[in-house]
């Protein structure tokens, strides 16, 4: 066994399965044995923290999905997309440039938008290879706004993405073709988490809205379904843009990525990740295509350094200066998301064990 | 069920050449090693944050040569020290280029061994080959390991280890067994130098 990924929606275990190690970590281990002891003799802060060793393990999870979900579901656009983004319906959300809004047009065979089934679309992952060193690859948009392809600006980089916050949307938007008012449509492309709970636009509006996944086709907006827990990772900022969910020193699972170990380690050789996903993580991840893909990254030191980030690389959400690696991944057959009913959401907790003995 | 350096795919390679003084060179062995449980041992210290705070501790930068390999259990992953290292400099010969550091090697979570001798690979020797491959080039020259004996007998030397530095982060630092090999009865003399190339690939 390679490993083992466990996946649990609320208090059921839905998943349990080997994982792959990929050939980025038998690079880690090679860069481990080569830094060089003469940096120790260094004084200098920064060259001193290359030696950290926090610096050499698992540091990140993220999540990803087919290549052809990257180019429909809510990834994607159309006249009608355009049109009702553009309609009296939605002026409020353009003139509040919110980009939290998963909009797609009904994605079921039978064009039934207000089924509470609503299946991704096009969500297989590519054939498991321990060479590759990203979940997916061709994971552009297709889409353009104002007659630019977004891939242009943000090229796909694997995996479901974080663009929907409103800081982030504008951070990130701005100083680029997309700032302004094309902001929020390109992030509601982009995707994929919503707001954290503390985030809500009620004001100057005061509708109380929130963020949604909303299915809609010709005859108007149809199934809407608002956020209530709020996402974990951008509540607790532990996902950055590119997608990546940092590691915690707690034991929280909300809170980020959690390393733990029992008393027996060194005789079992057991250490066990974990993460939560929300249930509007969950929610949002759906309508972005779903989750086919599971992947834990180190800092890929030599990387960082080369784009002049200074250890020790402290993770930042908008600008993180980690560069990252593939350790090992995990690809599946069914979508982690997938649910009969949409409302029915529960948090998910992803635990990945790894046997070193 | 595969553990991560089975899975991971870990494997090593142990070449021994002998060089005589003129020059002649002559491949002893040519074979793959075995990585012991000591390797997954030292990185679970690593990945659990429960080991030394330094990159270095977990780099393999020392060795030790025996006397007594193969181990009576025969060669298995489990192994965590040689059958009969060598005990002092001196056995590594104090005139040779060899720098010999002694030291408790851990055997496990809770044992050590006191004062076990390890000659040390200096870093010009650790050599990256390619994304995922190292190379440690251990040189046994002329002066070292010469005229070894166990109970007034002469004794040749016949296995090798590498080891891991300090995984566990011990103030006093216990270097741990990853990698393990033996080999036919060489009887070391000062007319030869033997160089070891040992290649892990990760």
């Amino acid at each position: 066994m390679r490993g083992e990924v466990e996946v649990w929606s609320g208090d059921d275990l839905i998943l349990k399965e080997a994982n792959m190690l990929t050939d980025g970590a038998g690079e880690l281990l090679a860069d481990i044995m080569t830094v060089s002891p003469s940096l120790a003799t260094i004084s200098d802060p920064a060259t001193q923290a290359i030696l950290d060793a926090s610096n050499y393990t698992i540091q990140a999870i993220s999540f990803g999905t087919g290549s052809d979900a990257f180019r429909s579901n809510a990834h994607a656009k159309d006249d009608k997309w355009n049109e009702r983004y553009s309609s009296s319906y939605w002026l409020n959300i353009i003139n509040r440039d919110i980009g939290n809004i998963s909009l797609l047009r009904s994605n079921r065979p039978d064009k039934n938008k207000n089924e509470v089934n609503q299946p991704a679309d096009g969500g297989f992952p590519s054939t498991p290879d321990p060479i590759k060193t990203v979940l997916e690859e061709s994971t552009d948009l297709s889409s353009q706004i104002i007659n630019l392809d977004i891939s242009s600006v943000f090229p796909g980089n694997g995996q479901l993405t974080n663009f929907l916050p409103d800081a982030i949307m504008s951070s990130v938007m701005s100083g680029t073709d997309f700032s302004g008012a094309g902001a929020f449509k390109v992030a509601s492309l982009l995707g994929c988490f919503p707001e954290g709970s503390s985030v809500l636009y009620d004001i100057p509006f005061n509708d109380g809205d929130k963020n949604k996944v909303v299915y809609f086709d010709n005859d108007g907006a149809g199934l809407e379904v608002e956020i209530t827990t709020g996402s974990y990772f951008n509540q607790f900022s532990s996902m950055d843009v590119s997608g990546f969910v940092t590691t915690t020193p707690t034991t929280n699972t909300k809170l980020g990525l959690t390393t733990s170990s029992n008393s027996n380690f060194a005789t079992n050789g057991i250490v066990e990740y974990a993460v939560k996903l929300s249930k509007d993580d969950a929610l949002f991840a759906h309508a972005y295509g779903g989750i086919y893909h599971l992947g834990m990254w180190t800092i890929n030191m030599g990387e960082s350094l080369r784009n002049r980030n200074t250890p020790p690389f402290s993770f930042s959400v908008l600008n993180n200066p980690r560069k990252y690696r593939l350790f090992c991944r995990k690809g599946l057959s069914k979508d982690l998301t997938f649910i009969n009913d949409i409302n029915e959401y529960e948090d998910i907790t992803i635990k990945w064990r790894i046997h070193f003995l | 069920m595969k553990n991560f350096t089975e899975d991971l795919g870990i494997t090593g390679h142990l070449e021994i050449i002998k060089k005589m003084s003129s020059g002649e060179e002559e491949v002893l062995l040519d074979d793959p090693n075995i990585i012991v449980s000591g390797m997954g041992f030292g990185l679970s210290y690593l990945f659990t944050a429960n080991g030394s705070d330094s990159i270095l501790d977990y780099q393999i930068e020392r060795f030790q040569i025996g006397l007594s390999g193969p181990p009576a259990g025969g060669v298995v992953s489990g192994i965590n020290q040689l059958s009969g290292a060598l005990s002092s400099a001196a056995e590594y010969g104090l005139g040779s280029n060899l720098f010999v550091d002694v030291r408790d090697l851990r055997t496990n979570s809770t044992t050590t061994v006191n004062n076990q001798a390890f000659a040390l690979i200096p870093a010009s020797k650790i050599t990256r080959l390619g994304e995922s491959s190292v190379r440690y080039t251990l040189v046994i020259d002329e002066e070292a390991c010469n005229g070894l004996t166990r109970q007034g007998s002469s004794k040749a030397i016949n296995e090798a280890g590498l080891f891991m530095k300090n995984p566990t982060g011990a103030t006093n630092p216990e270097p741990v067994l990853v990698a393990y090999r033996t080999f036919s009865d060489i009887i070391k003399t000062n007319d030869f130098s033997l160089l070891f190339r040992w290649t892990l690939n990760f």
